[in-house]
């Protein structure tokens, strides 16, 4: 049984402002790093086999206190994991994007073909999936099949690799809700089916203790 | 991004989203055992009653306007447990929350249903072919996923206030179907969500689309730290 432990980053300006972020590399601001302080503390003490991250500023320093309590892990970061690509986008808020692109903005609402759509010069949902399926399908390949990975992720990509993982439609994958510095678990071969993987469980921010300032 | 979480007051269809809090019964001596309990009426384990409790004290602070739960004195238990010290909430029992009625099969532990009826076996497992079986003795697969979508239909519509808050008490087979017509997923989808016993599951609606749930939280267990409980990957 490989376990997928899938970790979003801390809260970053841009989250707390709701900007569609993407590739654009904002830092964790102090919210976050109090977070990730706690994340850190949350997950000191458990086993894992290996570690990855998105190169991505936000979720690199989301690992850093971990790291610091456990100087045995090594951590492997990769732009394969960031967050969908927004284009010419990157930091726009959601009402921008609503404004300056009404049609766009409509059409990715729109459960047959959003998955489909992209903002000018970004990646489709589909397009950032794939990407996202094709790592996590790696890093799987290269681990035993009881491995432990732990996975510093962004929200968009995280629900991409549970959707990926369980086959669950592209369209329902906003159905899952991912906050700053939560846990979720995907876990491969369960007994009571034939094959392919279950979700363990989703969206733990236990360590947070009601620290999270998004509702 | 976590998505369309379009923080933008202009763009609000729903300002007072209503919640919806399940949570799986204690273990039982059958979970342990990795039996089809369906609707045999057993009671929690000495562990299944301490979960209850450590789950009873995870809820304390969160105010509930309704609690509904199946009336299998496992799903029951825990939610006396849940409403213990707290007189205002009354638990209103709804049998169509119940287990999946497995028939002739209850009380077998699955590894022998595979054993005896590999064929049934076979189809259960494959989660395309599980919405098709009929349990001798027992009900289909599809007639559970309608019953226990009406009576979510019905406790829906008993909350139509606005920002309620509503404990839903059961079982691993009907709470799957509750989230999955909740979050209108395909119905094979529902089976890739495993609870556990006492875990607790927040779903909550959708502010900026209408009539529209999303997870906010799947099968916390983190209050059992410290209690025994089954290890999944070895039944």
């Amino acid at each position: 049984m490989t376990t997928l432990l899938l970790v979003r980053h801390g809260e970053t300006d841009g989250n707390a402002f709701s900007l569609a972020q993407g590739h654009y590399d904002a830092p964790l601001n102090e919210t976050g790093r109090a977070q990730a302080e706690l994340l850190g503390e949350r997950l000191k003490n458990w086993q894992f086999d290996a570690v990855y991250s998105s190169d991505s500023c936000r979720t690199l320093q989301t690992a850093e206190p971990l790291l610091k309590h456990r100087p045995d892990l090594e951590i492997t970061a990769s732009s394969d994991i960031r967050e969908k690509n927004y284009g010419d986008c990157e930091n726009y808020s959601w009402q921008q994007l609503r404004d300056e692109y009404p049609d766009i903005f409509a059409q990715i609402l729109e459960p047959d073909i959003g998955s489909d759509i992209r903002f000018p010069g970004g990646e489709t949902d589909r397009e950032h999936m794939n990407r996202v399926a094709r790592f996590t399908r790696g890093i799987i390949d290269n681990h035993d099949e009881d491995a432990k990975i732990l996975v510093f992720s962004h929200g968009g990509s995280i629900k991409a690799a549970a959707a990926y993982m369980c086959k669950l439609r592209l369209e329902d994958k906003w159905r899952l809700k991912t906050d700053n510095t939560s846990i979720s678990s995907v876990i491969s071969e369960p007994t009571w089916r034939d094959d392919g993987w279950q979700i363990e469980s989703w969206n733990d921010t236990y360590h947070l203790n009601g620290f999270n300032s998004h509702g | 991004m976590d998505d369309p979480n379009l923080r933008t007051p202009e763009l609000i269809v729903n300002p007072s989203p209503r919640t919806i809090f399940l949570v799986r019964h204690g273990e039982t001596q059958g979970n342990i055992d990795d039996k089809a309990q369906g609707h045999l009426d057993v009671p929690l384990t000495e562990t299944g009653k301490l979960q209850a409790k450590a789950v009873a004290e995870r809820l304390n602070n969160i105010e509930f306007d309704a609690v509904y739960s199946s009336d299998l004195q496992r799903a029951f238990d825990t939610a006396k447990a849940i409403t213990a010290h707290r007189p205002e909430l009354q638990i209103e029992t709804r049998s169509q929350l119940r287990e999946y009625h497995f028939g002739d099969y209850e009380d077998m532990p699955w590894a022998e249903i595979g054993n005896t009826y590999p064929e049934l076996y076979r189809r259960w497992k494959n989660l395309n072919m599980r919405l098709d079986i009929e349990f001798p003795g027992g009900e289909s697969m599809r007639d559970a996923w309608e019953r226990v979508g009406g009576v979510l239909k019905d406790i829906l519509s008993q909350h139509q206030q606005g920002h309620e808050t509503i404990l839903i008490v059961g079982h691993g087979g009907s709470l799957q179907a509750v989230l999955a017509h909740l979050l209108n997923l395909r119905i094979a989808d529902q089976w890739f969500f495993l609870f556990d016993n006492t875990s607790v599951t927040i779903l909550r609606e959708h502010q900026y689309t209408p009539n529209a749930w999303r997870t906010h939280q799947f099968n916390d267990t983190s209050h059992l730290s410290g209690i025994a409980r089954i290890d999944r990957s070895k039944l």
